[in-house]
C-alpha cells in the first residue's frame, strides 16, 4: 500500500478542496489516463485496487502509471469514545484529488484495451472519472463519464 | 505559407467579470500585447478553435481588429483544466521575417509499431523550444522512434530538423525512452521454463 515513508507531523488538518486541479492535469508519460471530475481523498486502498484492476485487465502489455500519491494522514476516533481527550490516532492515508487531475495513466495497450481497463480502475474510486487520450482533438470530443 | 484571418473585437472592460460575460457570449477573451498598453479583445470560439486545430498553437495569424490588420503570432492558450477549452488567447504583434521563440510539441512516429513489437515508448518532453522567423513555426516537430532499441534515449540532439530552426532546449536532454512492459517475460525465458518442466516430466 502506498504510504510515506517517514512525515514531519503524524496529524494535520483536513483542509478545503476548493478549484480545480492546477498540476498534473494533462497526460504526461503514457497514451490514455483517468482524470478526476469530482474533488475527493482517495485512500491508498482505493489506488491499489485501481492499480491491480488495471494491471490484471492488461496483463502482459503496456505500462501503468499512478500519478497520485497518498501523503496526506487522517485520523480516526475509536469507536465509542467520548468526545475529547484529544485528536483521534492515524488511521489510513489519502491523496487530495481536485477536479481535472489525470490520476492514471496508461501506454503501450490499444485505445479499446486502455478504455476498458481504466473503466475498470474507475470503478474502484468515490468519484465520476473521465476517460481521456493524449491526442486533443480526441480530448475535445469529450470523454464518456464512467460512475466511479 | 498562408497566413489565416482572425477577426476580434474590442472588449468592454476588464477582469474576471468582463472575461466570464465574454465567455457566456460563445467568445474566447484575449490580450494583444503592447508596448504602450495592453488591447484587452474577445475573440469569436469557434474561429479560434478552427484556427487552433489547423494551424497549431503558435501559428502566424492576422488580426483584423476593426480596420486595424495586425500580424501576430498566438503567445500562449490557457485551456480549462477538465473541458480542455481554450479559456484565454494572448497575441504577439510581429513581422514575418522576425525571429521568434516558441514551444513547439513533439509528434512520434512509429509508436505502433514499436508496441507491436511489445515496447513501451515513455516520453519525457511534450515539447522543445525552437527559434525560427515568425512564418515559419511549425505546427508540431515529427521524431522518428524507428532506430531507437529497448533501453535506449532519444535526446534532442538525435533530431533531425530544418536548418532555419534552431533549437534552444539542452541537447542532452532525454525525449523518449523505449522501455519494456513493467511485467514483461521475454520469449527466451518462457521458452527456457518450458523446456524445464517437459525435462522433469
Amino acid at each position: 500500500m502506498l504510504m510515506p515513508k517517514r512525515v514531519k507531523y503524524r496529524r494535520v488538518m483536513r483542509g478545503r478542496m476548493k478549484g480545480k486541479a492546477s498540476r498534473g492535469n494533462t497526460i504526461t508519460y503514457g497514451e490514455y489516463g483517468l482524470q478526476a471530475i469530482e474533488p475527493a481523498w482517495i485512500t491508498s486502498n482505493q489506488i491499489e485496487a485501481a492499480r491491480v484492476a488495471m494491471t490484471r485487465y492488461i496483463k502482459r502489455g503496456g505500462k501503468v502509471w499512478v500519478k497520485i500519491f497518498p501523503d496526506k494522514p487522517v485520523t480516526e476516533k475509536p469507536a465509542e469514545t467520548r468526545m475529547g481527550s484529544g485528536k483521534g490516532s492515524p488511521e489510513y492515508w489519502v491523496a487530495v484529488v481536485k477536479p481535472g487531475r489525470i490520476m492514471f495513466e496508461i501506454g503501450g495497450v490499444s485505445e479499446d484495451i486502455a478504455r476498458e481497463a481504466l473503466r475498470l480502475a474507475a470503478h474502484k474510486l468515490p468519484i465520476k472519472c473521465k476517460f481521456v487520450a493524449r491526442d486533443r482533438d480526441k480530448d475535445e470530443m469529450g470523454g464518456e463519464v464512467d460512475e466511479g | 505559407m498562408d497566413v489565416p484571418v482572425l477577426r476580434v473585437n474590442y472588449r468592454i472592460g476588464s477582469g474576471k467579470n468582463s472575461a466570464r460575460r465574454s465567455r457566456r457570449a460563445g467568445q474566447v477573451p484575449g490580450v494583444i500585447y503592447d508596448a504602450v498598453k495592453n488591447k484587452l479583445i474577445s475573440v469569436e470560439k469557434k474561429e479560434l478553435d478552427a484556427i487552433l486545430h489547423d494551424y497549431g498553437e503558435n501559428a502566424l495569424v492576422n488580426l483584423e481588429l476593426g480596420d486595424e490588420h495586425i500580424k501576430s503570432i498566438i503567445a500562449q492558450v490557457q485551456r480549462h483544466p477538465v473541458s480542455q477549452q481554450a479559456i484565454h488567447v494572448d497575441f504577439k504583434p510581429v513581422q514575418e521575417d522576425m525571429r521568434v521563440r516558441a514551444h513547439v510539441p513533439i509528434r512520434f512516429i512509429g509508436v505502433s509499431e514499436i508496441e507491436r513489437n511489445g515496447g513501451i515508448v515513455q516520453r519525457q518532453r511534450q515539447e522543445i523550444e525552437v527559434e525560427c522567423s515568425a512564418d515559419r513555426v511549425p505546427k508540431y516537430i515529427p521524431v522518428d522512434l524507428g532506430k531507437l532499441a529497448v533501453g535506449q534515449n532519444l535526446k534532442v540532439q538525435d533530431i533531425e530538423i530544418s536548418e532555419e530552426l534552431s533549437i534552444l532546449t539542452k541537447p542532452t536532454e532525454v525525449i523518449a525512452t523505449l522501455t519494456l512492459p513493467s511485467n514483461y517475460v521475454s520469449q527466451k525465458s518462457i521458452a527456457v521454463e518450458n523446456n524445464g518442466e517437459e525435462g522433469q516430466a
